[in-house]
Formats: C-alpha cells, structure tokens, sequence
C-alpha cells in the first residue's frame, strides 16, 4: 500500500514537472519508443540466440523490468531517504523524480545555479545512463525482476513460434 | 556536525545514515546497527545534508508536502506539518514560489525543515549553517 501511495506521489510529482518544464514530456514519450527501437531493431539485430530464438522477446520483458525497477524503487527510495548522493537529489525521475539529480552549484549564485540547470537539462539522458543504473543495492531486486518477468518473455516466444 | 574541511564529517554521516557501509568498525544510531538494522534506522532519523536535496521544479511548500507523503503522513497532515514548518522556517511569502527562485539562504532553510518534516527522533545536520545569515545562524 505503501509502495501505491509512493507511486501516487512521485507521479504526482512527475505531472508536476512536466507542466513546468513541457520538454519533460519526451522523457515519458519519445525516449521510451526511441530506446525500445534502438533495442530491438538496432541491438537486436547482432544479436543471435540459440535454438531460433528472438532477442527481441527478451528485450521488450527486459526493458519492463529494468523500467519497473526505476520507477519503483529508485526514485522511491531516493526521496525517502534523502540521499546526500550529487548525483541524486531528493526525490523526484525514468519517468522522473525528483528531481534531477546534481542539485547544487559549487557557488551559491542565482547565475550559477541557472547555468547548472541548464547544463544538467542538456545532459539529462546521458546522466541518467551514467548514474542511475548503478549495480548496488539494486543488482539483485534487478535480477529478480528479470527472473520475474520471464514467463513474458517466453509467452511472446511461444506465440510468435506457434504463428 | 561540525568538523575541519576534510576532517570525514560527511563520510560519518553517511555511514550513520546509511547511505555508506563502513569497511570496519560499527555504529548504532538509536540502539540499532546501522548495516544490520539499515532500515530501522532509516525510520529513526532525519537527514539534512550540506548540499540542498530538495526539487527545483516544485514550490517549497510543495516539497515539504511530498517528502512527509513519501513518510508516511496523510495528504491532510502532511499539509498541515508544511505550514507549521514554512511559518516556523519564516518562508511563508516564498512558500509557493518554485524553488529555483529562493536564495541560497532559503533553499538551506527549506532543507532544514525538510529534516523535520515527520518529526524524527534523531536528526542529522552535516554542517547546517553553511549559506545562513549571521542572524539566521
């Protein structure tokens, strides 16, 4: 329940954001379609399985489970825990929390400070690459959804072996 | 906490917050072990960091109203604990301004009630008076 609430809240939060900063919206609408078809099309394509089976099956469950994870539990925890990490300021976003990430300039001016936002604006996919996926305390919670999410992947494989 | 730059003011509190397990040694916050019982701990405190960890695109009031909904407190009391900290933090004529418009000195304001918002029993202060005035201090 209380993981509801916490999704409720942050999305709130995300709505929030994306009325202030409409650029925001390509977080929740282009970058999904254009990372699954970097995946699928791009990545998928030099990817060869065993026994004629399709990387694109495990993609599509992968990149649920990967996403499911972030919005979970990455941005969750962050905001509870006011985490003193540069890279993860209080709250707030892969459909995104909180806010973004290094939240303080070194100095304390107004110019500094709208320089940093900028900056961080125009970094913002590479800097979610780089710091949100790190492989600790999350690695397992991001296997077991994995694990979790394989009898997707195996439905999509049945059925496109059966059509 | 209070210490010379480079003294690992920060790192202690990190590790007595949970966000950094120490390579040895042990500490207990509120009787509790911080790598053994890390999220009994975490319920036991409250955070306010050197560097501001609040959402620039929300208000101030805004803020302080999600960070006690992700505590735990009701939408009607989280409310409710918001206004008692901006009047008690003087921010009540910013309280509804987006945060990248507060100076320095509020946004440190702001994170300090952020630390109260559910009332913790232990709270953590890593060098809070950095960016105040001499009055406020």
């Amino acid at each position: 329940m209380s993981r509801l609430r916490d999704i409720a809240v942050l999305t709130g939060r995300n709505l929030v954001h994306i009325a202030r900063e409409p650029l925001q919206l390509s977080d929740v609408t282009v970058q999904p379609v254009l990372f699954t078809a970097l995946f699928v099309y791009v990545f998928g394509a030099g990817v060869v399985l065993p026994n004629g089976r399709s990387y694109t099956d495990y993609a599509i469950a992968g990149l649920l489970a990967l996403n499911l994870d972030d919005v979970v539990d990455g941005d969750g925890r962050r905001a509870q825990h006011r985490s003193l990490d540069r890279h993860h300021r209080a709250v707030p976003d892969a459909a995104d929390v909180a806010p973004r990430r290094a939240r303080r300039p070194v100095a304390g001016r107004p110019d500094d400070r709208r320089a940093l936002h900028r900056d961080r604006r125009a970094h913002r996919p590479c800097d979610r690459l780089a710091t949100r996926r790190r492989p600790a305390p999350g690695a397992r919670r991001v296997v077991a959804l994995l694990v979790a999410f394989a009898p997707l992947a195996t439905t999509l494989y049945r059925r496109r072996t059966t059509e | 906490m209070l210490g010379p730059n480079g003294a690992g003011t920060t790192t202690a509190v990190r590790i007595l917050t949970t966000l950094t397990r120490p390579d040895a040694g042990s500490a207990r916050v509120a009787g509790r072990d911080v790598v053994r019982e890390a999220r009994a701990v975490q319920r036991q405190i409250g955070v306010t960091a050197q560097d501001a960890t609040l959402d620039e695109v929300l208000t101030g009031r805004q803020n302080l109203v999600m960070i006690g909904r992700l505590s735990g407190l009701r939408r009607a009391d989280a409310r409710a604990r918001a206004t008692e900290l901006l009047r008690r933090f003087d921010l009540v004529d910013a309280a509804d301004r987006v945060l990248r418009e507060y100076s320095g000195g509020m946004r440190r304001r702001l994170d300090l009630a952020a630390g109260l918002v559910t009332r913790p029993p232990v709270l953590f202060l890593d060098e809070p008076t950095t960016g105040l005035d001499p009055t406020r201090r």
